[in-house]
């Protein structure tokens, strides 16, 4: 059993989601397990196709129809919302509790729609809101994200890049949610406006005291948010640590690679690549997956897979090397 | 000094029909840049989306007709060149495309798509085809090259088809080369070995080369030189470690600034950037483009436009006041 502590807000254990593809089964979230204090930030990183966006989706409860398997467990203030069924999960969830910004959501946003609908449909239609109450609540949102509520007549083509994204963000929070996911909440934009989302989500955590999960691949934009760091590899967690463990001393071979390829601006160092390229979730490699690119591999490394193993520090790792 | 390429006030404008009897408004993406670059040299260009980066590489490499200015390569006036001359130039400059799902041709065989810049140039017969393929395929390290050469693009990863697009463009052994976000679009893990695998050719070969990028992190390891775009203008140009410490342009140092380092304390601070987006290349901003988000701007800068100038040794900065920024 997982201890659960009262500042624990939600947290996974063996989360686990399949898909069934015409090439096999896609093992893309793996018995991953994972915490999330309140008020914190943890960070899920991974390469492309590592299971990030997978987890968010498994943790939202936004599936696929291809799904072979989705098991686990998932508490939200100590209840395993996995036994929800899908309307008792829309009503005492999604949007109240958990909300989520999702990946690309800024270039899909309606073009035929004017803003302020856009971000009160949700409530019209699974809240079952009153239209001038879900406008209301939808002009406060927007102030909520620096946008002018007057902007609430507007339409997605008269905005930029950073004010769409800033709308997305809008629509995640109109229902005050204690937790939000965010998804690639920056990929798109260009650095100084993905500096500025940063310091309003920065602002938006202190002041609505919210709790996140923030999934990116960049290292380096991990640190402007992250508490906890989480690694993802081929649909696994190989390691979690404190953010300050995790930067300063990373303990995972794959983490360690990871980091040593994030250029640095300021400090002349030394970079590096990892050998060759993720695997493919049909057919992961045996043992542990990271092995075939891994510089400290050994026998015991391609024919079992590592367990979870808490190690000093509170870093949580699975690596035969610990 | 001699340069291989030398760029004069280029402009590449993009002419946008409402309909037909309404005037035509033009999309300023190149405007009055002017760059040079030494044999072996590389050169970094940054800016953010849209300031006019791929449009200022296809323009170098004449994709696209300038519509002002002047590209002298290697001391000949290359920048109207039409029909054989044009295909002179292209075998000696090449570029490297950004997506590398869609550079590639997917029903031709790595082989194929190899020996078509060699077809089209008319050069050598079968077997010393066959010799420059394989030998292509060796240098971007995509082995055993008989088996890489005999596969078809969507049976390669993303950084072996970048891979592909490295040794199509090498394989007509030009002396100018334009990447443009060669690995944007690859694994973060994947990226910079690519980055080195064409550092170490062009360095090998000699190539002069422009690195096309947003991500100015990468920059100082693989270029000499640093030039800034932002809304079709180069902002700011010096050597490498020079831009990045001791960055004058305020849009440079707001650039810095907003480049997140993987640095835990990063969380606990709050940035000063400058508010606002890049502006729209139809109706830039009258005098300095930047000066609607500038910190620094005062009424001369919404009158008139700032001219690239050289502040210190090999220093050139486009701002009023770069004098200024240079004492702090
Ligand atoms: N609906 C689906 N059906 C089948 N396979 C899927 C589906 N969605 C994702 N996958 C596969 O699952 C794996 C994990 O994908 P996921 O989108 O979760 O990765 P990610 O880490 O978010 O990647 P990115 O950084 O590119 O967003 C990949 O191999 C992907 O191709
Ligand atoms: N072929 C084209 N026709 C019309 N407009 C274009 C064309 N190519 C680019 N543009 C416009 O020119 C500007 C600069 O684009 P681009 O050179 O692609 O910038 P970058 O590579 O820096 O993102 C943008 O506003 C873009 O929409
Ligand atoms: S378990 Fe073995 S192969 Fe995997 S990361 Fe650790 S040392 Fe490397
Ligand atoms: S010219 Fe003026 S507006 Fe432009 S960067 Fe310099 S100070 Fe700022
Ligand atoms: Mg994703
Ligand atoms: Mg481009």
């Amino acid at each position: 059993m997982m201890q659960v502590t009262s500042e624990e807000i939600l947290s996974g254990k063996d989360l686990t989601l399949y898909y069934r593809t015409r090439r096999g089964i896609v093992k893309a979230v793996d018995q991953i397990s994972f915490k999330l204090k309140q008020g914190k930030t943890l960070a899920i990183v991974g390469e492309s196709g590592s299971g990030k966006s997978s987890l968010a989706n498994a943790i939202y409860r936004i599936l696929p129809k291809n799904v072979e398997k989705y098991e686990g467990e998932v508490l939200l203030d100590g209840v395993d919302i996995m036994k929800y069924d899908e309307e008792e999960y829309r009503k005492k969830v999604r949007w109240k509790k958990i909300s989520m910004v999702f990946q690309g959501a800024m270039n899909s946003l309606n073009p035929v729609l004017s803003i302020g609908f856009q971000i009160a449909e949700p409530l019209i239609i699974h809240q079952g809101m009153q239209k001038d109450e879900a406008l209301k609540k939808a002009a406060e949102a927007l102030k909520t994200v620096g946008i002018h509520p007057s902007y609430i007549n507007r339409y997605p083509h008269q905005l930029s890049g950073g004010m769409k994204q800033r709308i997305v963000i809008a629509m995640a929070l109109v229902l005050t949610p204690h937790i939000v996911i965010l998804d690639e909440p920056t990929s798109a934009l260009d650095v100084i406006t993905q500096a500025n989302i940063m310091n309003l989500l920065k602002r938006l955590k202190k002041e609505l005291k919210l709790s996140y999960i923030f999934i990116t691949h960049d290292l380096a934009l991990t640190s402007e948010l992250a508490d906890t760091v989480a690694v993802m590899y081929a649909g696994k967690i190989v390691e979690t640590s404190s953010a300050d463990v995790f930067y300063r001393n990373p303990k995972h071979p794959y983490s360690k690679g990871l980091l040593e390829s994030v250029p640095a601006l300021k400090q002349k160092k030394k970079i590096n690549f990892i050998p060759g390229e993720p695997p493919d979730l049909v057919s992961p490699p045996s043992g542990c997956r990271f092995h075939p690119r891994c510089p400290y591999a050994m026998e015991i490394c391609k024919k079992e897979e590592p367990e979870n193993k808490e190690i000093e520090g509170g870093t949580t790792i699975s690596c035969w090397l610990y | 000094m001699s340069y291989l390429v030398d760029v004069e006030k280029l402009r590449t404008w993009f002419e946008v029909k409402r309909g037909i009897f309404s005037k035509p408004y033009y999309i300023r993406a190149v405007d009055e840049v002017s760059l040079n670059l030494k044999r072996g040299e590389a050169i970094a260009v940054v800016g953010e989306s849209g300031s006019g980066k791929t449009s200022l590489g296809k323009t170098l490499v004449r994709l696209y007709k300038p519509i002002g200015g002047k590209i002298i390569f290697n001391g000949k006036d290359v920048t109207n060149l039409e029909g054989k001359d044009l295909l002179w130039y292209r075998r000696q400059a090449q570029i490297i495309y950004q997506d590398p799902f869609s550079s590639l041709p997917p029903f031709f065989s790595i082989f194929r798509i190899l020996e078509e810049p060699l077809l089209i140039h008319k050069i050598g017969n079968e077997r010393e085809r066959r010799e420059m393929i394989f030998e292509a395929l060796k240098n971007v390290k995509l082995t055993p090259v008989e088996l890489m050469a005999s596969k078809y693009p969507h049976m390669l990863s993303g950084g072996q088809r970048q891979r592909v697009a490295i040794a199509r463009a090498l394989i007509l052994k030009p002396s100018f080369i334009v990447a443009d976000e060669p690995v944007s679009m690859l694994d973060a893990s994947v990226r910079i070995e690519i980055l080195f695998l064409l550092r170490e050719l062009q360095k090998n070969y000699g190539i002069s080369f422009i690195y096309i990028t947003h991500d100015l992190a990468t920059t100082r390891y693989f270029s000499e030189r640093i030039a800034i775009m932002y809304a079709g203008k180069v902002m700011e140009e010096a050597l490498s470690d020079e831009i990045i410490e001791r960055p004058i342009h305020p849009y440079t140092q707001a650039l810095l600034r907003a480049i997140p380092e993987p640095d835990p304390e990063n969380r606990k601070v709050i940035k000063e950037i400058p508010p606002g987006e890049p502006p729209d290349l139809v109706s830039p901003p009258s005098g300095c483009r930047f000066h609607p988000r500038c910190p620094y701007a005062m009424e001369i800068c919404k009158k008139e436009e700032p001219q690239l100038r050289e502040i210190s040794q090999n220093h050139f900065v486009a701002c009023h006041f770069a004098e200024n920024f240079l004492k702090k």
